[in-house]
């Protein structure tokens, strides 16, 4: 079943890797022309301090040296965009998208339980989400590497960055799964993910903007991930930890869904 | 629950919303039977074999299918399923689909496969998305049978199947069966299963309407015969079976009630250029079996 989900998407993975790979090299390449220019501080200091957010900038780390550079540029914006996009989809077809589409009918039927159908798809796309990671994160380091950019900043940090989307994509993947799950309908799963996504970034925009609405930040995702510059901080619980918990979480909350109701074949 | 049971429905119904639609159903299916679930569409037939299937859960009562509930895999392990609405991943191709339904079940007996392939005339090469209806179709009943299944349960089995497949189909319903198979097959009309089917049950508006041997259910026929001159007056009477004659200039139409022979036999005598048979639908027949002995209609019509 596992492999079945894997085959069945291995033209769309392959489509988005080349997406992965050429964004994720576009513009760790570009990093070479930015170096030092003090023409893009200049323009990223007169930005609204929200739109600054939304770039990752971070007091102290200037948008001209590596970490802040990847940071804005790679980090909290293409890479988590590519990622999410692709793992909101495949988790909204794990069960949503294939029993509206009644192709779940034949594997409901068969020997297989509830339980084992929802975890093997699952662990499917969270591989073939996985395969993405790893293809921008060789991408990232052989062109980083080419360029520079491991001078300032160690391989082992942007491992860690990269694995801080990856559980930021996952958890999108979750939520996505859960409510697919739950309803048996793509829709839903689709819109649920997406809604989450970017209110969560909304939400981080917004709060740094404002120091009233500040507070808000902590139900953000993107806070979790984006607050502290992983690639000059190292790894945080919030960026790390928090996502695995609360995906693991929806995770199971769906999988009970899933196990109780009637399902909605076609 | 006897051990002779393959399929017993207890008291079994389901509600969604406001809506019944099974409705207290009391059934049991014998195993190595032929069971016929007749009921026109919409009457409960696809929500009954869901509920056998643990697609849905009964709102209340039970089912019980070989022994076992029917959610637990090694029940359906002995289960072959065709769904009324099938659909197959058009990307695959049919040798695909059916190893990877055969994969589920731990692998399908090849040679089995092979030979229904040969038998349904079906290229295993073929995408799905480039197959007919029919040739689609067919996949699913191979997939069905491919198993060795103590158990078929059939959804609509040959709408979409022409006549030549039809009756393939039906061919390899009772080859099985004569391996000791129990097959419960449902349709909405009565000439698809009462080839093979040794019980009927008929289903309206949820409820279970009648429940007999194939010849208790087997309804009333309209027969049309066009003659090459008007029909001797009388020649049609006092047959056996015949209910009901109207003779308009050279066309005598008849309501037979059992076995045509009779007719067929009288009409041998004179010139018969065409016969029309006017297929009687289900929920004709079961208007005439639900027919109070008053001849009111006693349901809730």
């Amino acid at each position: 079943m596992l492999r079945r989900l894997l085959l069945d998407r291995r033209r769309g993975a392959l489509w988005w890797s080349i997406g992965t790979s050429s964004g994720v090299a576009t513009i760790v390449a570009l990093w070479s022309s930015v170096k030092n220019s003090a023409d893009l501080e200049d323009v990223i200091k007169n930005l609204p301090k929200g739109v600054q957010a939304l770039f990752g900038t971070e007091k102290g780390i200037s948008i001209s040296s590596a970490p802040g550079y990847l940071q804005a540029r790679l980090f909290s914006t293409i890479l988590p965009v590519l990622l999410l996009v692709y793992a909101i989809g495949l988790g909204a077809r794990i069960i949503g998208g294939a029993e509206e589409d009644g192709t779940l009918q034949l594997v409901v039927t068969s020997p297989a339980t509830r339980r084992r159908i929802a975890i093997e798809r699952f662990g499917a796309a969270k591989l073939l989400v996985l395969l993405q990671v790893v293809i921008g994160l060789v991408t990232g380091i052989a062109i980083g590497a080419a360029v520079g950019v491991f001078d300032d900043i160690s391989v082992g940090r942007f491992v860690i960055a990269t694995l801080a989307v990856t559980e930021l994509a996952l958890l999108h993947l979750t939520i996505a799964f859960a409510v697919g799950a739950a309803t048996g309908r793509r829709g839903p799963a689709l819109s649920a993910a997406s809604i989450v996504a970017v209110a969560g970034y909304v939400i981080y925009g917004i709060a740094a903007s404002a120091h009233s609405l500040e507070p808000l930040r902590v139900v953000s995702p993107w806070w979790w991930f984006l607050d502290r510059n992983l690639l000059v901080h190292g790894p945080t619980f919030l960026s790390l930890g928090l996502p695995l918990v609360l995906a693991a979480a929806i995770f199971v909350a769906g999988l009970v869904a899933y196990e109780r109701r009637d399902l909605r074949l076609p | 629950m006897t051990a002779t049971a393959a399929i017993t429905m207890s008291a079994l119904t389901k509600q969604f919303g406001d809506l019944t639609a099974v409705a207290s159903l009391d059934l049991e299916v014998h195993r190595g039977e032929v069971f016929g679930f007749l009921g026109p569409n919409g009457a409960g037939k696809t929500t009954t074999i869901r509920m056998l299937l643990d697609i849905l859960r009964p709102t209340s009562g039970t089912a019980r299918v070989l022994d076992g509930a029917p959610g637990d895999p090694s029940v359906r392990a002995r289960i072959g399923f065709l769904p009324a609405d099938l659909h197959l991943d058009p990307r695959h191709t049919v040798r695909e689909a059916i190893d990877y339904y055969g994969a589920l079940r731990g692998g399908f007996d090849q040679s089995l496969v092979d030979r229904l392939l040969t038998r349904f005339d079906l290229d295993p090469a073929r995408s799905i998305g480039d197959l007919s209806t029919g040739n689609r179709r067919k996949v699913g009943v191979i997939q069905a049978f491919a198993g060795h299944p103590d158990l078929l349960i059939l959804d609509e089995p040959t709408s979409g199947l022409d006549p030549l497949l039809q009756h393939e189909f039906l061919s390899l319903v009772e080859e099985s069966v004569a391996d000791g198979v129990t097959v419960f097959l449902s349709s909405h009309v009565l000439p698809e299963v009462e080839r093979v089917a040794d019980r009927i049950g008929i289903l309206r508006r949820g409820e279970l309407v009648s429940l007999g041997g194939i010849d208790d259910v087997r309804p009333r026929q309209r027969l049309d015969l066009h003659l090459a001159a008007e029909p001797p007056g009388g020649a049609f009477d006092g047959i056996d079976g015949v209910v009901e004659v109207e003779v308009h200039g050279n066309v005598v139409s008849l309501l037979v009630d059992g076995s045509v022979d009779a007719v067929v036999k009288a009409a041998a005598r004179l010139t018969v250029e065409r016969v029309v048979s006017h297929e009687t639908d289900l929920e004709d027949a079961f208007l005439e079996l639900y027919r109070s002995p008053s001849g009111d209609v006693s349901a809730e019509q």
